[in-house]
């Protein structure tokens, strides 16, 4: 049973962080990015659960690797977040089309 | 291994400054005395350079120092520091360069609000990256990684009332945070896989794994792409030249000096460590890596106007050098066996010597680079004509700077680019070695123009109107700038020490040296 | 006798006698800044300095048992380097040193006080002192030198202030055509050029120098002077042959240095100079550094050719290549034009008979008769041609031009100045018995004799006579008969011709008492052999010391051979007619203007092509500008055209196009988007693992 289980699991990992990426990689409004990046991350912590499956024992380290990994996760977005406010302050906009002052 | 708790010392300081700051800011107002926040970072920074130099001790009398910090034992693969003479290395690195920001930032920002933040960030920043450094498992580093992305997206962030500093901070934020979790998601098949993130015990454990090598290989990239968006390897460097412009000076300096290092180190330290040269090629990846990064810079920057945009784009040049050192040390474990460390020996002393000279160079040129723009208020070249002329002891020490890091004999930078072009020279016979070391001199001739240039326009030049009304730096300014060349000059004049310590460095990261 | 450095109090003088004025040299600027007076009195205190310091070295000479000192200190060690261990760093203390840096010390100081009134009012003279303590400095270094790389730096340092000083007025200007120009139409150079001159020169002779030294290195391993001579002894056999050319390599230098043909031509043209320059560099001290370093390295290469007989070729070399430039110099002398040009010239030719004396002495047995001699006429030479220098210099200061033709006729008003020429032109002559000149010119007659060499002594002998010629002839254009227009003019425009100050002829007469001094010292110390023979023993009884030096061995069959007390008599007996003749040819023409040598010359004939001969220098000056020169100037110029402009900056201009176009083109890749930026990371990451799995996997 734990077979097709870990693959599921694994597969949604991948799956996630390919549709995080894509997310981030398509998507011109600023906000979609972020979510895009908060998805990879659900993404990669998925994957660290996803090894239990096959090995018990490292059940509670991957616990504490993961919660961790969500609180750095929300500090990330949290910043994100206000840079898009001060984003908004200056452009007008949250299209990243516009931010593209910085360039060659 | 000696278990000893001094290292957590630099790190606990430097986090406990980082959260006193704001506390002392207030202070300072009410007695009218708000420098006090410049000096209290200043004071701190010392002091971690005090507690290093303590460990720097230590790691010379009793090899490599571990500490664990969790109720789980390392079996389990509990949180664990880790530190040996590459550590202290960069370690230093960190700190010294914080002090000197530290020293420049309290002119350079004195008309900028919110300094306690700005303080505390630099501080958490430094703390991340000892942190890094000292990072003895995967999680560990991870942590710290991203206590230092963090603080890093802040600070280029920190003016935000431009439009500039936000746009960057954004796609930064964007690009690292990318790469982070790539490297996180590498580092969780790894702990699937072997139950484990400790380093040392990591590198005892692959070797005995029964999986697919297309695994490891997929993890391997992974940590290279994932690592190498901050390392600003080429095509993952796109945030760099944006970012370090933005930033304020002192921050450019950390950026370029420090923070990019930061995931050389982790790349180099996971890589050798974890996956032994030997068994795993991936040394051709970074030499590859490391001629694209060069070349695609290279071209990049022959053309900027902005004179931050050309440093910074100068940063990913050096970069280049520093992972193709690291490559040739891999590639020539690989292909060689036995007789290809000696080889690696010397091209990884390269490029750590690279590291630091870089380091000292960028910093050196980017707090130049702030004070020429602290005085003529512009950050375009074609204004800024004829400015060294004007603030000659700032001009100097940048020239020193430019001519250091383009290579120029008897200045420091020449000896670190001799050691990683000797070492890919060594067995002529190797046509990709050649092929590739080739490459690596086109470039850093092809490179001296650029540096030239941006010397002629400063220097030689008779200043154009903008430029006209400067005078030079208050000292506190210039004296970071000014001791930063003279220690280029010197160590280009007497390289022996840093040499010995990178070599020490190097032995160890390559596990010559036991402890 | 144990060759070991040995360490100790006696030798500090030694040390400081050219790190004084070396400091004293990079003091100038700093005292300059405070006073100008300081400056002067300042630069003169340390040439007083290091003067004292080689006095205080002359009790060592009378106990020659205890020398050589010889001191080192480690500088660069090059563990694992091929050939050379190590380069040291030292100094050498013996009887050779001792003399040569009394010499160069004590007249430098005179000339150092001379200076003060000499140079007074010009401008430059913070570079002036610097240049000239520079040069004190590095000529006791190289005196005091223990190896070669040493004697190098000292070397190069005195060429250095050479071309500095020779220079020194390097505007060029017109208007001081008579004062620091040289020679005339078409051969007329001004400052500059001389100066360049005589450091393109001497460069020739200084590579030959260091490709016989590195050849000397490369075979033995050792660059120490005193290590050299003990260990040419054990050079294996098949490599002695290396030596010879190694050794005439070596001698180069000295031929530039020491202005020997054919590299002669410098010295005259560095007249340009102001006349202290010419005293201190090129008649008392620099030029002699060539004939220091024959008798340096004269222990060495006997030794050698003790076992290696071939090495006399490098000793008949020396010999002869000083006797034919005394004899080529000093019929130059006889032409020429200017006072110091005669001067330059008259140097040239006793230079030459040093070489003389050095070279017979490597092919006697007696060697140390002609290494005396060379010695005691480098020492009594210094002391008279430094005189007359400064006399000359006290003659143009006076009269404000450089030429013969417009003195005349102030031996009343410059008394002291034409009574100091003349005592000094005595001894340059050999007048016998008072002056030194003639002691030590006899000696180098005396040991070409004894050495079996009747040519080069005929050839000597006939300079001699060349030498009495020119010098009555320098004293009375200058000082006798009726003044000339030149100084009419100056008279009648208000500057009236007088004594030169105090400052100015109380060196140079001290020069002219010391030549005497020696003078009479010859013929007071007699029953001990004079100085000469007080020299002679000193020579011997150090050199005899040295290891290979004691064994005597006859070394070649001359093919006359003169026992020593008839050699004594043919010498003074040939010297003494000769002086005789030339003096009373030239008495005749200059003194009593009985002949009017315009007239006798004449415009066409023989004589005037033999006078044209003379007076362009045997043509030797105009073959060098035409064959090396001018060829030169105009390959460059060929060069310019075609090889830089037309070949390298139109390469320069089509690579940096290029690369500019393709660089503007790349830099679009940049978009400043996102999204796109995100895409070429991950596309950078699919391509890398699509290539690992393809290549690794």
């Amino acid at each position: 049973m734990s077979s097709p289980d870990f693959t599921l699991y694994a597969t949604t990992a991948i799956f996630l962080y390919i549709i995080g990426l894509y997310g981030i990689v398509v998507r011109r409004n600023m906000i979609r990015t972020i979510i895009g990046l908060e998805i990879v991350t659900a993404g990669v912590n998925l994957n660290f659960l996803t090894f239990t499956i096959l090995n018990k024992d490292l059940l509670p380290l991957a616990q504490y690797f993961v919660v961790i990994s969500i609180v750095i996760g929300a500090a990330v977005a949290s910043l994100a977040l206000m840079i898009v406010i001060q984003a908004y302050r200056h452009y007008g906009s949250i299209d990243l089309k516009k931010m593209s002052r910085l360039r060659w | 291994m000696v278990e000893s708790w001094i290292i957590l010392q630099p790190i606990a300081i430097l986090f406990a400054g980082a959260i006193l700051t704001p506390l002392i800011d207030p202070l300072g107002r009410a007695i009218k005395f708000e420098k006090i926040r410049d000096a209290f970072a200043i004071i701190i920074f010392i002091l971690s350079l005090y507690s290093l130099l303590g460990i720097y001790e230590e790691v010379q009398k009793q090899g490599k120092l571990t500490y664990f910090l969790s109720p789980y034992s390392p079996q389990m693969g509990g949180v664990s520091f880790f530190v040996d003479q590459f550590s202290v290395f960069m370690a230093f690195l960190f700190c010294f360069l914080g002090l000197f920001v530290s020293i420049y930032s309290i002119r350079y920002m004195e008309n900028d609000t919110g300094l306690d933040k700005y303080y505390s960030l630099l501080m958490s920043l430094v703390a991340g990256l000892v942190g890094i450094s000292f990072a003895g498992d995967l999680f560990n580093l991870f942590i710290f990684w991203e206590a230092m992305s963090l603080s890093s997206y802040a600070l280029v962030a920190f003016r935000k009332y431009r439009w500039e500093p936000i746009e960057a901070s954004f796609k930064y934020l964007v690009m690292s945070t990318i790469g982070s979790l790539t490297a996180l998601y590498a580092m969780s098949i790894l702990y699937g896989l072997t139950g484990t993130l400790n380093i040392s015990q990591l590198a005892t454990i692959i070797p005995t794994l029964k999986v697919p090598l297309q695994t490891l290989y997929l993890i391997i990239v992974a940590i290279i792409a994932g690592f190498g968006v901050t390392a600003s390897i080429v095509p993952f460097h796109f945030w760099l030249p944006d970012a370090h412009p933005a930033a304020p000076s002192g921050i450019s300096a950390m950026l370029s000096g420090v923070v990019i290092k930061a995931g050389v180190y982790a790349i180099a330290r996971i890589l050798f460590t974890i996956f032994n040269p030997i068994a795993f090629d991936f040394g051709a990846i970074l030499m590859l890596f490391g001629i694209i990064t060069l070349s695609v810079a290279n071209v990049m920057a022959l053309l900027q106007r902005d004179i931050k945009r050309l440093l910074a784009f100068s940063s990913i040049v050096n970069i280049g050098y520093i992972i193709f050192g690291f490559g040739v040390g891999a590639y020539a474990i690989n292909v060689y066996g036995m007789e290809g460390y000696s080889i690696a020996v010397l091209a990884i002393m390269g490029a750590i010597f690279h590291i630091f000279n870089h380091a000292i160079g960028k910093g050196l040129l980017f707090l130049g680079a702030g004070c020429f723009i602290h005085e003529a208020g512009t950050r375009d070249l074609l204004d800024l004509e004829g400015a060294g002329k004007k603030m000659p002891w700032t001009g100097t020490s940048f020239s020193l700077g430019l001519l250091a890091l383009a290579g120029v004999p008897p200045l420091s930078g020449f000896w670190s680019k001799l050691f990683i072009i000797l070492a890919g020279f060594t067995k002529l016979d190797n046509t990709f070695m050649v092929v590739t070391t080739s490459l690596v001199v086109l470039n850093a001739i092809f490179a001296a123009a650029y540096y030239l240039w941006l010397m002629q326009r400063l220097m030689l030049r008779s200043p154009k109107p903008k430029v006209e009304k400067v005078h030079e730096v208050p000292i506190s300014m210039v004296l970071p700038v000014v001791l930063l060349g003279l220690i280029t000059l010197v160590i280009g004049l007497w390289p022996f020490n840093i040499m010995s310590f990178a070599e020490v460095a190097t032995k160890s990261l390559l596990g010559l040296i036991g402890g | 006798m144990a060759l070991v450095p040995v360490v100790g109090i006696e030798t500090i003088p030694a040390w400081l006698c050219w790190l004084f004025p070396m400091i004293g040299a990079f003091l100038t600027p700093l005292l300059a800044k405070i006073n100008p007076k300081a400056r002067d009195y300042g630069a003169v205190l340390f040439s007083f300095l290091a003067a004292l310091m080689t006095i205080m070295l002359i009790p060592l000479i009378f106990n020659v048992e205890e020398l050589p000192k010889w001191e080192i200190l480690p500088w660069i060690e090059l563990e694992g380097f091929p050939v050379l261990s190590k380069i040291e760093f030292g100094i050498l203390v013996d009887p050779l040193s001792i003399i040569m840096a009394n010499v160069v010390a004590v007249i430098s100081f005179l000339i150092m006080v001379y200076s003060l009134g000499y140079m007074k009012g010009e401008s430059g003279l913070t570079r002036y002192w610097f240049f000239m303590n520079f040069f004190i400095g590095n000529m006791l270094l190289l005196v005091m030198s223990e190896n070669f790389v040493q004697t190098l730096f000292g070397w190069e340092g005195v060429g250095l202030c050479s071309y500095a000083l020779i220079g020194f007025w390097y505007r060029d200007a017109k208007e001081d055509y008579l004062k620091c120009w040289v020679g005339e139409p078409p051969e007329a150079y001004p400052p500059s050029h001389c100066g360049m001159k005589a450091f393109i020169t001497t460069r020739i002779g200084d590579i030959s120098l260091l490709i016989g030294i590195v050849i000397i290195v490369a075979f033995t391993g050792t660059l120490s002077y005193m290590e050299l001579i003990e260990k040419v002894e054990h050079l294996p056999h098949e490599f002695m042959w290396i030596l010879v050319p190694a050794a005439i390599l070596l001698f180069g230098g000295p031929i530039g240095k020491s202005a020997q043909l054919p590299l002669m031509e410098w010295l005259p043209d560095a007249m340009a100079g102001p006349t202290t320059v010419s005293a201190l560099i090129h008649a008392a001290t620099m030029v002699k550094a060539g004939v220091y370093l024959v008798g340096r390295v004269f222990p060495i290469m006997y030794v050698a050719s003790k076992f290696y007989p071939e090495m006399i070729s490098f000793f008949y070399v020396v010999a002869w290549i000083g006797v034919i430039t005394a004899f080529v110099a000093g019929t130059q002398a006889m032409t020429s034009n200017e006072i110091k040009k005669v001067l330059a010239y008259s140097t040239v030719s006793q230079l030459g008979y040093m070489m003389l004396a050095l070279g017979v002495a490597g092919t006697t047995v007696e060697f140390f008769l002609g290494y005396t001699a060379g010695v005691f006429h480098l020492m009594s030479h210094a002391i008279f041609k430094a005189a007359l220098f400064l006399t000359a210099g006290a003659v143009i200061h006076a009269v404000e031009s450089r030429f013969l033709h417009h003195m005349g006729g102030i031996k009343k008003e410059m008394p002291i100045t034409f009574w100091s020429m003349t005592l000094t032109a005595f001894s340059l002559m050999g007048v016998p018995v008072l002056f030194s000149g003639f002691w030590s010119k006899d000696l180098v007659l005396e040991s070409t004799l004894l050495a079996g060499q009747p040519i080069m002594f005929t050839l000597a002998a006939i300079t001699a006579a060349i030498t009495a010629f020119y010098s009555v002839r320098m004293l009375s254009l200058t000082f006798l008969g009726k003044k000339s227009e030149h100084i009419h003019e100056l008279e009648h425009e208000g500057h009236h011709i007088h004594e030169a100050p105090k400052v100015m002829w109380v060196p140079y007469f001290i020069l002219a008492v010391a030549t005497l001094a020696f003078g009479i010292g010859g013929i007071t110390l007699l029953p001990f052999g004079g100085i000469g023979g007080w020299l002679e023993h000193t020579f011997e009884s150090y050199l005899s010391k040295l290891p290979g030096m004691e064994h005597s061995f006859a070394l070649l069959e001359t093919e006359v051979t003169v026992p020593k007390d008839m050699a004594v008599l043919i010498t003074i007996g040939t010297s003494l007619t000769v002086l005789a003749i030339g003096a009373f040819i030239a008495y005749k023409i200059y003194v009593q203007r009985a002949i009017d040598p315009v007239k006798l010359i004449g415009s066409k004939g023989i004589l005037k092509s033999l006078w044209n001969f003379l007076f362009r220098r045997w043509y030797i000056n105009a073959f060098f500008y035409k064959v090396f020169v001018d060829s030169t100037i105009s390959f460059s110029k060929w060069a310019l055209k075609y090889i830089e402009l037309g070949g390298i900056d139109k390469f320069n201009y089509v690579l940096a196009n290029a690369i500019k176009g393709f660089s503007n083109r790349f830099r679009r890749t940049h978009t400043g988007f996102l999204n796109y930026n995100i895409i070429g990371m991950i596309t950078g990451f699919i391509l890398l693992l699509i290539i690992v799995y393809m290549v690794m996997v």
